[in-house]
């Protein structure tokens, strides 16, 4: 089976994030953390399908590059820039091309969102504009058989189906423990000759993007205690019973 | 270009009361427009004050194991408004119909937006990115989709006069089913009043016990960090932050708990946070209220000794 899996390579701010102009500028790029768990699931499902599976990753955007590299030191064995001539179109059927072109891929697997805009929409759009079905919030995904099995985790419950391929599946943080990329893969994937696909411009996206803002500072001053009795003590002015009467 | 109705979709009544925050978010938006609740069949009652009517979708095949079903009730029931404006909370099945819900419309979606303004027909709204760290704002014009992330959103009012209409709905159906996670004893974690949480302080699953027990004693609910559920100490429906859940009590106790932004995330809107860490520099400090630097299980201990019941026996622990 081919899969495809969607990594998008993110500034990594740090813990000090610092603005200019609504722009980060501190940071540097990796491979989006939640695509790194999509990535371990498409390849998981490769290795259990022994010679038949490979996995492709594909990446679009300005920070592409190190995705895809990252993603290949891991263990895709193929990567695809998409490139698109311009900035802030409808990246689903951008990926519909590119899905449709270099395939024919029996899954999508991507990362329920991104660190860098938490939105999480994509894998819907992507699902419409191909036309197959979306299973998402999957924290389990396996074959029983021939049918891809799969569990979504809901804040209250969990749903079990199965899904028919070809289908676009977005995987949670808490599916697997990706592995850690190994030397040999990571000189090999330096090396690589990456694929580039030149997606036939779309429309332009209706949601413009604003300047970013730093989060207000918290204003609380911590009071420290010395010890438990003194917690309960403090806790116990504001109103805050701990102790049972 | 006015939009006449804005709809709140609220399909998970019954599985997450938060939901009713929702309407007091709209209201608070002064979007000028009407109030329409659209809710599925069995999810209890939504008639809060200033929306206009409930509407419930009515088919046997909407239910937690089928969004596209919801989505698709939705997209056809609304169809008629081409500048619709829908909102819903960000609690999972909610999210999963929602961006379904955006790409059958063909709309833009922005989720976990925390504030929302209008102006002539441009709608402006803010979210958190980079794990919370930062604030990113959107623009666009109806129609439009937008989950909300609803901490620390009050709930409106209920209202029994507002109307409730039924509607019946043509879903296809699918085989997936939903299942109940397990009622763990107390409180609810999303809702709770009271939360004790562990992370990797804690160091091994006794540690883990304690929190459990001290939980339990002050009838609060169990949370943990991503550390802690990946250590197998506790169970992932306990996570707190970016991962897991969103939680805001108005008290929060993290015991061993370093405090990462992917965690505080998750909890920054408590009312009052009383931190234990033995690392007198842990960020944890930086959001609590009330710090002690101490090693969390000696705490724990002591406050499971110290807010125990007077005269309950030490071996009911």
């Amino acid at each position: 089976m081919k899969v495809l899996v969607l990594v998008k390579g993110v500034v990594d701010p740090g813990p000090q994030p610092s603005l200019s102009e609504g722009r980060l500028t501190s940071g540097d790029v990796v491979l989006d953390h939640y695509g790194k768990y999509a990535l371990e699931a498409g390849l998981q499902l490769a290795q259990d399908q022994d010679d038949q599976g490979s996995v492709t990753a594909a990446s679009v955007g300005p920070d592409s590059e190190t995705a895809l590299r990252d993603a290949l030191a891991l263990g895709a064995q193929d990567a695809i820039e998409v490139k698109t001539d311009q900035e802030n179109a409808g990246l689903a059927d951008i990926l519909a091309q590119a899905v449709n072109k270099e395939g024919p891929f029996d899954l999508v697997l991507c990362g329920d969102q991104a660190t860098d805009d938490s939105q999480g929409v994509l894998p819907a759009q992507l699902a419409a504009a191909l036309g197959w079905p979306l299973v998402d919030a999957v924290d389990a995904l396996g074959f029983v058989g021939p049918r891809l099995c799969y569990t979504s985790l809901l804040d209250k419950g969990a749903v079990k189906g199965t899904v028919q391929l070809p289908a676009v599946v977005s995987v949670l943080d808490t599916i697997n423990k990706p592995r850690l990329p190994s030397f040999r893969l990571k000189m090999a994937a330096k090396r690589y000759q990456i694929k580039e696909f030149q997606a036939e411009s779309s429309q332009k996206d209706p949601l413009e993007k604003l300047e970013m803002e730093e989060v207000p500072a918290s204003s609380k001053e911590v009071i420290m205690v010395d010890s438990v009795d003194d917690l309960i003590r403090a806790l116990d002015q504001v109103g805050i019973r701990l102790k049972k009467e | 270009m006015q939009f006449d109705t804005v709809f709140l979709v609220l399909p998970g009544l019954s599985l997450d009361e938060s939901a009713g925050s929702l309407t007091s978010f709209a209201l608070r938006a002064d979007l000028g427009s009407k109030l329409e609740a659209l809710v599925l069949p069995d999810q209890g009652d939504a008639r809060y004050k200033g929306l206009d009517q409930v509407t419930v979708l009515e088919s046997q095949a909407l239910g937690p194991a089928n969004p596209d079903g919801a989505a698709q009730a939705v997209a056809d029931y609304i169809k008629e408004q081409s500048d619709a404006l829908v909102l819903f909370d960000d609690t999972r099945f909610s999210q999963q119909i929602a961006v379904r819900l955006a790409a059958i419309m063909g709309v833009p979606a922005v989720t976990h937006v925390i504030d929302l303004s209008k102006k002539a027909s441009i709608l402006t709204v803010h979210k958190k990115v980079y794990s919370g760290s930062l604030i990113q704002g959107y623009r666009c014009n109806v129609p439009a989709v937008f989950t909300v992330d609803l901490t620390a959103v009050p709930p409106a009012e209920r209202d029994e006069a507002i109307p409730v209409i039924h509607k019946e709905a043509t879903v296809d159906d699918n085989d997936a089913q939903f299942t109940l996670s397990d009622q763990n004893q107390g409180p609810d974690l999303s809702t709770a009043r009271l939360v004790v949480a562990g992370g990797r302080g804690l160091q091994d699953k006794d540690g883990a016990a304690l929190v459990n027990s001290l939980a339990e004693q002050l009838n609060g609910a169990v949370g943990a960090s991503r550390a802690a559920v990946d250590a197998g100490w506790f169970a992932t429906s306990t996570m707190v932050g970016q991962s897991g859940k969103t939680v805001a009590p108005d008290l929060y106790l993290a015991a061993g708990i370093s405090g990462t932004i992917q965690h505080t995330v998750g909890m920054d809107k408590s009312k009052c946070v009383v931190a234990i860490n033995t690392d007198a520099e842990a960020p944890i400090f930086d959001l609590a209220d009330y710090g002690l630097v101490a090693d969390a299980r000696q705490a724990l201990t002591e406050l499971i000794e110290k807010t125990a019941a007077p005269g309950s026996a030490e071996e009911s622990n």
